[in-house]
């Protein structure tokens, strides 16, 4: 069966998410602690798109832009629903 | 009719027009989405300061309430209903307003205070004693049916030993969240307490509050505890429903990347398909009651 390339990255994206989610939902008393997983998800995501891409020859700053502002996005919505 | 369609096409779906990527998904309209949530969160949260009336709905939250259900469980049990003590309502009160300064969320403060210390403070001696804490529901019977789900909780409700029982409701920033605390300490005082406190005056208020209390019986500290209305905000609709808008965006776009392979130069829909529907799920644990 042929693997493709990328799943290894995607396996270790999804593990990172769902490690976070369980943080995340172990902290449901903590607001301010679930702020702090999310903002290291996001940083998480954004280093996982620099690794990604810079395996697969194919960093560029504008993609590196747009996982930082997708994470920007990321913090700004749960920044809404935690502190609503 | 196109001019209804390529508008749809062009912001919503791979298309010659934007260059195969959604015009909402690319990198200027990206940033317009965090302008704009910077935007509506700081106004709301301004908005709620002056007009609370207006952005937000009340909660139901109060002292009365909780009584009144905490005896009908205990009578449904066949026990005896609890009487509102004044002096743990003091120091559940105090407990309260502590947990707010010193911005924490346990029974025993980080300086080492438990709970025994708050209720001997206020000159309670008892034989038995305990305390639930809830946060962040909206109505009494949600904070008295979390009480119950829990079988600790349940426990502290209907203990048969306890006679009396404090309750303070106070609003206040906790861990950074706007929300209503819920503090309520259990007692049975010693023989030579009630010994001591058996005189008509002490006999009256016990029996009035049996079962519901008078709403102005309460202390001045208390009644000040608690809420009348409490704000809520649409800032979580409003990020579930940008969060979704964009999930959705993100799977159009997924579709095409899948069928068509184009090549192009752009961070992966996937991944972020990946990170948004995350985040809705972590949506989902927000802003839920607590109980401790």
């Amino acid at each position: 069966m042929k693997v493709h390339k990328h799943t290894p990255d995607y396996l270790i994206l999804l593990l990172v998410v769902l490690i976070s989610l369980v943080f995340f939902i172990a902290n449901i008393s903590n607001p301010m602690r679930q702020y702090e997983i999310i903002i290291s998800l996001s940083f998480l995501y954004i280093a996982w798109g620099i690794f990604h891409h810079a395996r697969n020859h194919d960093l560029h700053l504008k993609v590196v832009v747009e996982y930082v502002v997708i994470a920007v996005i990321g913090i700004l919505l749960l920044r809404g629903a935690i502190f609503h | 009719m196109n001019r209804f369609i390529f508008p749809i096409q062009h912001y919503f779906f791979p298309h010659h027009s934007n260059n195969y990527k959604a015009k909402s998904l690319h990198l200027s309209s990206l940033l317009f989405y965090v302008a704009l949530l910077l935007l509506v969160q700081f106004t709301v949260k301004t908005f709620r300061k002056d007009y609370p009336e207006i952005l937000g709905y009340a909660k139901d939250v109060n002292i009365n309430r909780i009584l009144t259900l905490v005896n009908q469980k205990r009578q449904e049990a066949g026990l005896s209903p609890l009487a509102l003590s004044p002096l743990l309502t003091t120091s559940a009160t105090n407990k309260g307003n502590d947990m707010f300064g010193n911005n924490y969320w346990a029974h025993i403060s980080p300086s080492g205070k438990t709970p025994w210390e708050f209720i001997r403070e206020t000159g309670y001696d008892y034989d038995y004693a305990g305390e639930n804490l809830a946060k962040s529901f909206d109505s009494s019977d949600q904070v008295v049916d979390a009480w119950m789900n829990s079988p600790t909780h349940r426990t502290n409700l209907l203990k048969p030993e306890y006679t009396e029982m404090g309750l303070a409701v106070i609003n206040g920033k906790l861990l950074g969240e706007e929300t209503t605390l819920v503090v309520q300490e259990f007692g049975t005082r010693t023989l030579s307490d009630t010994v001591a406190q058996i005189t008509p005056e002490a006999i009256v208020p016990t029996q009035a509050v049996a079962v519901v209390l008078p709403p102005n019986s309460f202390s001045a500290t208390t009644i000040n505890t608690v809420p009348k209305v409490v704000v809520y905000t649409p800032l979580k609709s409003i990020s579930i429903l940008t969060a979704e808008f964009l999930l959705v965006v993100l799977f159009l776009d997924g579709i095409y990347m899948w069928k068509f392979k184009p090549h192009r130069l752009s961070s992966r829909t996937l991944a972020h398909i990946i990170f948004i529907g995350a985040l809705i799920g972590a949506m989902g644990a927000t802003g839920i009651g607590a109980i401790l």
